[in-house]
């Protein structure tokens, strides 16, 4: 077992070098410091396999402080902060028995997790499988406690419980997790599940022990007292299982059928690269059930070039345009509708926010940032127009993308500035009717303001789409200055604005800004596009 | 009229691609470039067709004694994997294609003239491109070029996915359009290249050698031309 285990750390190490080497070659400015040959150094391959075993070990005892701290510790002890430092512990315990051994016990047993490293020791190395499992079964054993065991008494210590308690809460749950997995692996045998897939049932676990936790952490009472758990009994009853469950694994024969059941090459879960890139490409696909009735010849005969282009673009991307554009107006009708109904019953309701409207009308800023569309269109319109089409030359012309740009900066507006009349009716027709101190002029500044963002945002997307072209042929978002000149443009317009926030400035600001910021973008793609709108 | 390629450079990273190539293609011929996986030859093609940038050197187009640097639209580019927007149908991207070189096309067909010309069914042209076959997209990428009439047409892989009854149209259509344009193809298959082809060029090491036109015909032409690429020389 010790050879395998070496062998498989050596693989592990080996891919982990290569990954850190691939993306610190990625890296901005820093990244061309590693030259191409450096894959083939086996020197410098060694050293930074030793910095990625190093790293992983630190990760591990450090991900475990994580996990407590964030999950189980800051939750306890701030929302329980009035609470006695022994009632805060039961909390703690309960906490960690709720996610750690019960939901953790299923969502996150690895003997039957669909991993790379499976496929690459035993598909391609021909590592024996029962030899690869029971190695790896063994490190996630030992590594997983002793990972635990740091953590688990700072966190008991600064409960003020003994620090024993930390550490052999550590133990307990490496057993009890031990008897999960030998579970799953029965389970398996027996029925062929292999529940770590069966995603429905491993949510529900999830979601009803972290709603269980989230009621009795509000509830601020803990049903569960420390004793229960730390008896000789309950501590003898969970080694001995635990104990008996990892010889259940030493000695189960039939990993080969284990393994194969989990790392075919066309399993999903292995390759989690592939599967985002699938939910990716759903999520930005053409709607293409109608278009086989609704040809572009028959809707769009009128239109030619580029105007025929988007407008069979829009059409068959209506889910992805239409869609959110209809759930902000039936937002607003919702809106509207309570707005009508609080005037019948209360009309004086309405005094104080048409006063903190008129001073705050920023928020503004964020809810037209929320509601209008633009950065989904614009990933559309790479995926499955233009990363075909920039290929031919005829679609890099300036005329051609200039023409492009404007169609669709046109149509995106579009949608957006009926988002923003929506947003406007349904604020301004109760606040006018009601006795509240809101004019027609506070409505028409109001309406001002959101079509100035609205508008803003629509230039926005598109600009950044073309001055930029964040994405790659894979659907990632490949130029890094995308995200952040995005959040410059995002920071100093807020910042702008905020400094004066009265509506009598804001809503002209915003409208002025967003006609500017327009007229910049059709003279900056117009010049630019060559350099920045292309496949990259 | 005459391709001209000027001390092309092309580096990818560390490794340097294109070194240098200087060469000359004629109208009115068919050139076959042939070269191992990973010679070099997509490269030099989008070089050619603008779609990467060279890092030093230029293509020109002769004509009689004027040179002038060869334009995006004066190259058709049929790419080996064919590149095409699968939401719309082949019918609205060819009508778009013909709608946007209306300017340019004198004496055009209709879409549909075309489509048969291409022997795509009626009942097809309306489908997605998305659900075509890889034939199929191609076929559509070939159209682009026979609508435009490029001067320059550069063709990545071209008839590897085509049946035999289109490859021998294809084949055809190549040789009654050679008059008028330079057509240069790249491929794998020596047969195909020696049969199709005028001129026969070798992209090896980062640079383009010529092969004598008479080796073409010579019954050791494919145990010479695969020496060539083996021992990476390319002295012929």
């Amino acid at each position: 077992m010790h050879r395998t285990l070496r062998s498989i750390i050596k693989i592990r190490g080996a891919s982990g070098a290569n990954r850190l080497i691939y993306y610190f070659r990625r890296l901005p400015l820093v990244g061309k410091l590693l030259r191409d040959d450096v894959y083939a150094r086996t020197d410098v391959k060694q050293v930074l396999t030793v910095i990625v075993q190093i790293l992983k070990v630190l990760w591990g005892f450090l991900g475990k402080f994580i996990y407590l701290g964030l999950i189980i510790y800051w939750p306890v002890t701030s929302i329980g902060k009035d609470l006695l430092p022994q009632e805060q512990y039961s909390l703690y315990l309960q906490l960690v028995l709720l996610l750690s051994f019960v939901a953790a016990g299923v969502s996150s047993a690895v003997i039957l997790e669909p991993k790379m490293d499976k496929y690459i020791c035993v598909k391609l190395m021909r590592l024996p499988a029962g030899q690869y499992m029971r190695a790896t079964m063994a490190l996630r054993g030992v590594s997983f406690g002793l990972y635990f065991i740091p953590a688990m008494m700072v966190f008991a210590g600064l409960l003020a419980a003994p620090l024993w308690q930390g550490v052999l809460l550590a133990v307990l749950l490496t057993f009890w997790r031990m008897l999960c997995e030998a579970l799953h692996l029965w389970l398996f045998e027996r029925k062929g599940i292999v529940l770590v897939k069966q995603t429905a049932a491993v949510w529900i676990v999830i979601g009803a022990m972290f709603l269980l936790g989230a009621v009795t952490l509000y509830g601020g009472r803990a049903w569960f007292e420390s004793g229960w758990l730390f008896n000789l009994p309950a501590v003898t009853a969970i080694l001995l299982v635990g104990g008996l469950a990892s010889l259940y694994i030493a000695r189960y024969p039939n990993y080969r059928k284990a393994v194969d059941a989990v790392s075919k090459i066309d399993e999903p879960l292995l390759n989690m690269g592939r599967m985002m890139k699938d939910a990716q490409a759903k999520d930005i696909r053409s709607d293409e059930q109608e278009t086989v009735l609704r040809s572009g010849m028959e809707v769009h005969a009128d239109k030619t070039g580029y105007s025929y282009l988007n407008a069979i673009f829009f059409d068959r991307h209506k889910r992805l345009l239409i869609q959110p554009l209809k759930r902000c107006l039936a937002g607003c009708a919702v809106l509207l509708c309570a707005g009508l109904l609080a005037l019948a019953l209360s009309p004086e309701l309405f005094i104080a926010p048409a006063q903190y409207l008129r001073s705050g009308m920023l928020v503004l800023i964020f809810v037209m940032g929320f509601i209008t569309v633009g950065e989904k269109a614009c990933k559309a319109m790479f995926y499955n127009c233009d990363m075909s089409l920039l290929r031919y030359g005829f679609y890099r012309k300036q005329g051609a993308v200039m023409s492009n740009f404007r169609i669709r900066l046109a149509r995106i507006a579009g949608l957006n500035l009926i988002a923003a009349a929506a947003v406007g009716l349904a604020v301004n027709l109760p606040l006018l009717l009601s006795p509240a101190d809101w004019t027609i002029m506070d409505a028409a500044l109001f309406c001002l303001a959101a079509i100035g963002l609205a508008l803003f945002y629509s230039v926005h997307h598109m600009f950044m789409y073309y001055m930029f072209q964040p994405y790659g042929t894979e659907m990632n978002i490949k130029n890094p200055f995308f995200m952040v000149v995005n959040s410059i443009v995002m920071a100093v317009g807020g910042v702008g604005l905020v400094l004066r926030s009265d509506a009598e400035f804001f809503a002209p600001a915003a409208l002025a800004l967003a006609l500017v910021y327009a007229v910049l973008a059709l003279i900056l793609v117009r010049r630019f596009h060559a350099r920045t709108f292309r496949l990259k | 009229m005459q391709l001209q390629l000027d001390n092309i450079l092309k580096n990818f990273g560390d490794k340097t691609v294109l070194k240098g190539i200087d060469y000359t293609f004629d109208k009115g011929k068919i050139y076959g470039l042939l070269g191992r996986n990973g010679a070099g030859k997509t490269s030099l093609f989008n070089c050619l067709s603008g779609e990467i940038r060279m890092d030093s050197g230029g293509v020109f187009l002769r004509q009689g004694d004027v040179s002038e640097p060869v334009r995006e639209e004066d190259v058709g580019y049929v790419f080996s994997l064919p590149v095409l927007p699968e939401f719309l149908t082949g019918y609205e991207f060819v009508k778009f294609y013909l709608d946007i070189n209306k300017d340019q096309l004198a004496g055009a067909k209709t879409v549909d003239e075309y489509f048969d010309m291409m022997q795509i069914e009626p009942a097809d042209r309306h489908r997605l491109i998305k659900g075509y076959s890889h034939g199929m997209k191609n076929k559509v990428q070939m159209l682009l070029f026979i609508i435009s009439r490029p001067p320059v047409i550069l063709l990545d892989e071209p008839l590897t996915s085509f049946d035999v009854v289109v490859a021998l149209e294809i084949k055809n259509l190549l040789r009654s359009m050679k008059k008028d344009h330079i057509i240069i193809f790249s491929t794998h298959i020596l047969q195909l290249a020696a049969d199709l082809c005028d001129e026969l060029v070798i992209l090896n090491n980062g640079l383009l050698q010529e092969i004598p036109s008479a080796m073409l015909q010579s019954p050791e032409f494919e145990q010479k031309i695969i020496d060539m690429l083996k021992d990476g020389r390319g002295d012929a």
